[in-house]
């Protein structure tokens, strides 16, 4: 973790499917409201497409299918949560859909617990847990996510 | 202070160039004086400026060369092909000076050559070297007959020192053009006590025999001429300077107080019947004719002697600059706003569209229109002529086929094709490198070549033409050819083929093209380390273009790059698929036709009759998003593919657009069907089609073989 992300303990926790899933504030550039997406033929499946974002050209992912996890409905609740993504020396921007952005959560470090050992393949992109209240936190590794994802 | 840097830089890498330029014609003809000249202005242009600037070891090497070359042109040294090589060696130090004026490595090199010029000077005959100017020297120019005899009054203004314009330096260069009668008027120096230090009271009257023209001169004071008064007259059209005692009777007129150029032109003319009539250098032939020249010379200037003062004492003729030099950032953000502005147009154009207003769609139109040219003109002024690059390539072709004794010669052709200058730069490298191929793989040693009834020097063609919205470059030598067999044997043991594969010559060639394929036996610094053509070919896919390769044993082999003419905008058709915006490029288009859905529906090995002709065609709908596919009304769109014209079938036609390529960065690397996307009038994105790729990914032949 770089000094920035160890300064500020900000983490911005989500929804996919019934678990919750946080990231470092530092990852995020922006929260947009699901809007259309223009689809892309002969796209891998969990790339959905891309949207106008200020005159760009953003690629749009479903967080959950990229994690190997079931798809879900869209509601008026999903969200598409922008991402900066550091792949090899570049820094990318990518439009991640989630079902529910839920909160900007403190955490100290000594609040995040080693990501548990067995389980899920999803493991290598989780840095570690956290609990609020009885709720369970994965804080995701985003670098990592998209590391070597082809999008 | 770093903008001036950043200026200098620029501007000495433009001499650079050029003194690439003027060497390699020079090695062609040693004995030409225009070049050598012109090689010492470099060098003399480099050093005065590389001292203001603060390059102080590269001021002090191009010194060094300055001298060198002024000793070649007064014939004190001859010049060889020795000196020329050395000379390219010191450009390219020099170059590297640019970059990193004080590092010491450099400066231990730059010593080695110091002495190998202190070498060349002492073993020519001269005695001892006269580091500063004097004008004696260039009175030892020997005087060609073409000389004419200039009138110059050069007034500086007062405040020129303001810009750090030192009039001195201008006097010097002019000097430099010939031989100089130069008079100091200081008339209007003040008072002691008045005098302020920071202006300049002093003014010049010259007298300049040369063989430059009057542009040449009012070059000189070309960034100085808005403020300063000159003149610049023709005194005499003949060398009156050859004339014995002219020059102590046009001194004695000038440093006359009252002088002015109508005295000076009186003398002038008796001075020119002088000459005519001793001049028995001109042969007889030559001699009635130019008898006749003079006398129109004399009339002419009787004619100007009676027109009134004051004319000749108009400024210079004002210098047309056909060329202005600007940042290329600021022509990169002019290219940005004309695309943000074609964006902003097609939104009006939509919006007319739903308003159906009269008026407004008028003036969307004209707009429209206005646009486009706009666009066009903005891009033009991108493009660069290829020859900027080609200076590079003889100079490659020069050094290498020397270090491997060979005889090649480079030919040029087309070299004014202009490219968008962001394409050129990218295409310098692979060019480079297949060249590099030409000459380390393709053309025999001299020896060879002779046994083969071949001329003994190798020929390299180059050749750059347009073709429609595209520019093709051939790069063909005349050498031994590609060995099929050679290439088949290494594609095997690489396991890049199978025994038995049954290939075209077009295939084998193409296999030249896959990475780690190098049929070289000896790996040379040159070429044959296997990152030879694969890259190149990866560099013009880059750059939306084709390589193909084509040779024939023992004759040659020739590269085709197809290129476009530019990156950013292109204009399109916009079509519907599935309800999705997709842009087919308008250059591969070739016609639309109207189907109804059945039609395709029935079709056999997706061929389909339109008008009698047989067309294979994609059915995009279906292709693209099969769950979906819509049917409504169907498009047939056919497209050049290779060759061929094979169709796209899509749901609607939209219009025609101008569409503004926005980069798809990651989404590019893995989905080569789009060339890029581009943001529609309603925000909407549209992909735009790179038909030979979607033609190739979709049908079904040779689909596997690509991937």
């Amino acid at each position: 973790m770089n000094n920035k992300e160890s300064i500020i303990n900000s983490y911005l926790s989500f929804k996919l499917g019934n678990e919750t899933y946080a990231a470092h504030v530092s990852k995020i550039l922006k929260i947009l409201q699901l809007s259309e997406v223009t689809k892309v033929p002969n796209a891998p499946s969990n790339m959905k497409g891309v949207i106008n974002h200020h005159g760009n050209v953003l690629p749009v992912i479903d967080l959950n299918q990229t994690l190997g996890l079931p798809e879900t409905i869209r509601t008026n609740n999903t969200c598409i949560i922008i991402l900066s993504v550091e792949q090899g020396n570049n820094i990318i921007n990518i439009g991640a859909i989630v079902d529910e952005v839920l909160n900007v959560e403190n955490v100290n470090d000594e609040q995040i617990s080693d990501p548990p050992s067995l389980g899920a393949n999803t493991l290598d992109h989780i840095v570690g847990v956290t609990k609020k209240d009885d709720t369970f936190i994965m804080i995701l590794d985003i670098d990592n996510i998209f590391k070597e994802l082809k999008i | 202070m770093e903008d001036f840097r950043k200026l200098f830089y620029d501007e000495a890498r433009d001499l650079l160039s050029k003194l690439e330029e003027t060497l390699l014609l020079l090695e062609d003809n040693f004995e030409n004086k225009e070049l050598i000249n012109e090689v010492f202005r470099i060098m003399h242009s480099l050093k005065g400026s590389g001292a203001m600037f603060g390059f102080l070891n590269l001021s002090k090497f191009t010194h060094n060369l300055e001298t060198l070359y002024d000793e070649i042109r007064s014939d004190t040294i001859t010049l060889n092909s020795e000196i020329i090589t050395f000379t390219m060696q010191c450009g390219d130090h020099v170059s590297k000076l640019l970059e990193n004026d004080d590092d010491d490595e450099l400066l231990k090199v730059t010593d080695d050559f110091k002495t190998y010029i202190n070498n060349l000077l002492k073993n020519s005959d001269t005695i001892s070297h006269q580091l500063v100017e004097d004008k004696s020297k260039h009175s030892e120019i020997p005087t060609k007959s073409g000389n004419k005899v200039f009138y110059i009054e050069f007034d500086p203004c007062e405040d020129i020192f303001n810009d750090g314009t030192n009039p001195l330096y201008l006097v010097d260069e002019l000097i430099d053009f010939g031989e100089a009668i130069v008079k100091l008027n200081y008339n209007n120096l003040p008072d002691f006590y008045d005098i302020n230090p920071e202006k300049c009271y002093l003014s010049w009257t010259i007298l300049l025999s040369t063989n430059k023209d009057k542009r040449d001169i009012s070059d000189v004071f070309i960034f100085v001429e808005d403020e300063s008064n000159i003149v610049i007259e023709v005194l005499s059209d003949k060398d009156l300077f050859s004339l014995k005692n002219s020059v102590s009777i046009l001194k004695h007129e000038l440093f006359n107080n009252h002088t002015n150029f109508i005295n000076l032109k009186t003398e002038a003319i008796t001075l020119e019947e002088q000459l005519s009539e001793t001049d028995i250098i001109i042969p007889i032939d030559q001699k009635s004719e130019d008898k006749e020249e003079n006398k129109t010379t004399v009339e002419s200037t009787k004619k100007e002697l009676t027109k009134p003062d004051n004319q000749a004492v108009t400024n210079p003729q004002p210098i047309n600059i056909d060329t202005v030099k600007v940042s290329s950032l600021k022509l990169d953000s002019l290219i940005n706003l004309v695309s943000e502005l074609v964006t902003t147009q097609a939104r009006l154009i939509t919006i007319a569209h739903t308003n159906k207003s009269n008026e407004l769609s008028v003036l969307s139109e004209d707009f429209q229109h206005l646009t486009r040219q706009f666009r066009d003109i903005a891009f033009d002024m991108r493009l660069i002529p290829i020859e900027t690059i080609v200076v590079k390539f003889k100079r490659l072709v020069r050094d290498l086929s020397k270090s491997l004794g060979k005889k090649v010669n480079l030919v040029a052709v087309g070299t004014e094709t202009e490219l968008d200058k962001n394409i050129i730069s990218a295409l310098s490298d692979p060019i480079m490198h297949i060249i590099r191929n030409a000459i380390d793989h393709g053309i025999e040693i001299p020896e060879t070549r002779k046994k083969n009834n071949k001329p003994e020097t190798g020929t390299i063609y180059f050749d750059a033409k347009y073709s429609g919205t595209s520019i093709i470059i051939h790069i063909k030598d005349d050498g031994a050819g590609i060995n099929t067999a050679k290439v088949l044997k290494k594609a095997l043991a690489n396991d890049l083929i199978q025994l038995g594969d049954d290939l075209t010559n077009e295939q084998i060639f193409n296999l030249l093209m896959l990475p780690g394929f190098s049929t070289s036996e000896v790996v040379t610094n040159i070429s044959g380390r296997g990152v030879g053509m694969d890259v190149v070919r990866k560099k013009i896919l880059d750059l939306h273009g084709e390589v193909s390769i084509t040779s024939e044993e023992g004759i040659g082999t020739s590269v085709k790059l197809k290129l476009p003419l530019t990156l950013s905008i292109i204009d399109g058709l916009l079509v519907t698929i599935n309800s999705e915006s997709f842009i087919i490029p308008l250059s591969s288009v070739v016609q639309i036709y109207q189907v109804n859905e059945k039609k395709i529906r029935n079709s056999v090995n997706n061929i389909i009759d339109i008008e009698g002709v047989q067309f294979p065609f994609v059915n995009l709908p279906k292709k693209f998003d099969n769950s979906s596919a819509s049917n409504q009304v169907l498009h047939f769109i056919t497209v050049s593919y290779h060759n061929k014209t094979v169709g796209l079938v899509v749901n609607e036609l939209i219009s025609e657009y101008q569409a503004v390529l926005k980069p798809i960065g990651s989404i590019q690397q893995n989905n080569e069907l789009f060339a890029g996307a581009t943001i529609l009038g309603d925000g909407k994105i549209a992909f735009v089609m790179d038909t030979n790729k979607v033609i190739d990914f979709y049908s079904n032949q040779k689909n596997e073989e690509h991937e």
